[in-house]
């Protein structure tokens, strides 16, 4: 991660990449993420699996093994209980966003 | 794509490098090879498109997650044992049994010698012991053959701690008196936690062994 303004937000990627995309596994986010952002913003592995994996754990996401060439590859996707998060986790994104621009921005009367 | 060979290198070389358990192994073989691949297609030999992505989790990042996961891992299992505690302990099925033979101690007692009491009260919950085999056998036991099992143990160890006592404390002279009821919640409880907590243990074991069996296989080479 380049700034620390990123730190702490890496649930919300995952909620909002594997919504968007239905299942995923690990490689394919971490390019993903630094694709839509232009390499600004690089998840490293170490905070990458333990997110998963914690949310995993927590039943926001399930796993599904498939075989692709010789070996096994493991799918991460939403389940019930994760999307419900993943929209609450949007909408106060969406409530942190419009705070802060109303902070940078201040409308005089 | 990268050989199987070079595969089998990279998964032997994550072993090495802390990666105990097999989801993980799976899930690491699959980023690092990934990783790979997309190197070699830029030009890098394999071994230094490795090296680059090993860097990438830094000196010992594969530790760190096999010790995260571990973690989780025995959250998750204790979480299970709680889930499975509760579950067990929930009438009817350990609390509402011992309570039933309290109970029937006491009934048989206003007719019974004391001795006798425990002989009915004994061979009674042996008869209920064969019903559940029985019952088990012919399929129309929801109980598991293990959980009786565990109910048989453990009527016939209270039964013998409670004619131990009782040979030695025979001499009181009222059947109600505050030692009985004191000995037999001495007994009664200790009875409950002790069937409880094998019960619990034998039911997780399976589930257990589901959750931990995959991974916890020695993935040394």
């Amino acid at each position: 991660m380049k700034s620390k303004l990123y730190k702490g937000s890496i649930e919300s990627y995952l909620f909002q990449l594997l919504s968007q995309n239905g299942r995923m596994y690990g490689y394919e986010i971490s390019k993903k993420i630094k694709e839509i952002t232009d390499g600004e913003l690089v998840v490293s592995e170490s905070k990458l699996y333990p997110a998963l994996h914690k949310m995993e754990a927590e039943g926001l996401l399930e796993v599904e093994v498939a075989i692709t060439g010789s070996r096994l590859r493991k799918y991460y996707k939403l389940t019930g209980k994760g999307v419900k998060a993943s929209q609450n986790n949007i909408e106060e994104i969406r409530a942190y966003i419009n705070s802060l621009s109303n902070l940078l921005n201040p409308k005089f009367s | 794509m990268i050989t199987q060979v070079q595969q089998n290198s990279i998964r032997i070389n994550i072993a090495d490098r802390g990666i105990e358990t097999i989801d993980l192994e799976v899930e690491m073989v699959d980023h690092i090879s990934s990783a790979v691949e997309y190197r070699i297609e830029g030009g890098m030999s394999f071994r230094d498109a490795y090296k680059a992505t090993i860097i990438e989790f830094g000196p010992r990042g594969l530790e760190y997650l096999q010790a995260d996961k571990n973690k989780l891992l025995i959250k998750k299992g204790l979480k299970l044992i709680a889930h499975k505690f509760v579950e067990i302990t929930t009438p009817p099925k350990v609390f509402v049994s011992l309570l039933i033979g309290v109970l029937v101690y006491f009934v048989l007692s206003f007719s019974l010698d004391k001795s006798l009491s425990f002989n009915v009260l004994y061979y009674g919950l042996c008869f209920l012991s064969f019903v559940l085999y029985a019952f088990y056998y012919f399929k129309k036991c929801k109980i598991k053959f293990s959980q009786i099992n565990a109910f048989n143990s453990i009527f016939g160890i209270i039964y013998y701690l409670m004619y131990i006592i009782f040979r030695i404390d025979v001499s009181a002279e009222s059947i109600y008196s505050h030692s009985d009821i004191y000995l037999m919640s001495m007994i009664m409880i200790p009875g409950l936690i002790y069937t409880s907590f094998f019960m619990v243990l034998v039911s997780t074991n399976k589930e257990l062994n589901q959750e931990y069996g995959d991974y916890i296989i020695a993935t040394k080479r």
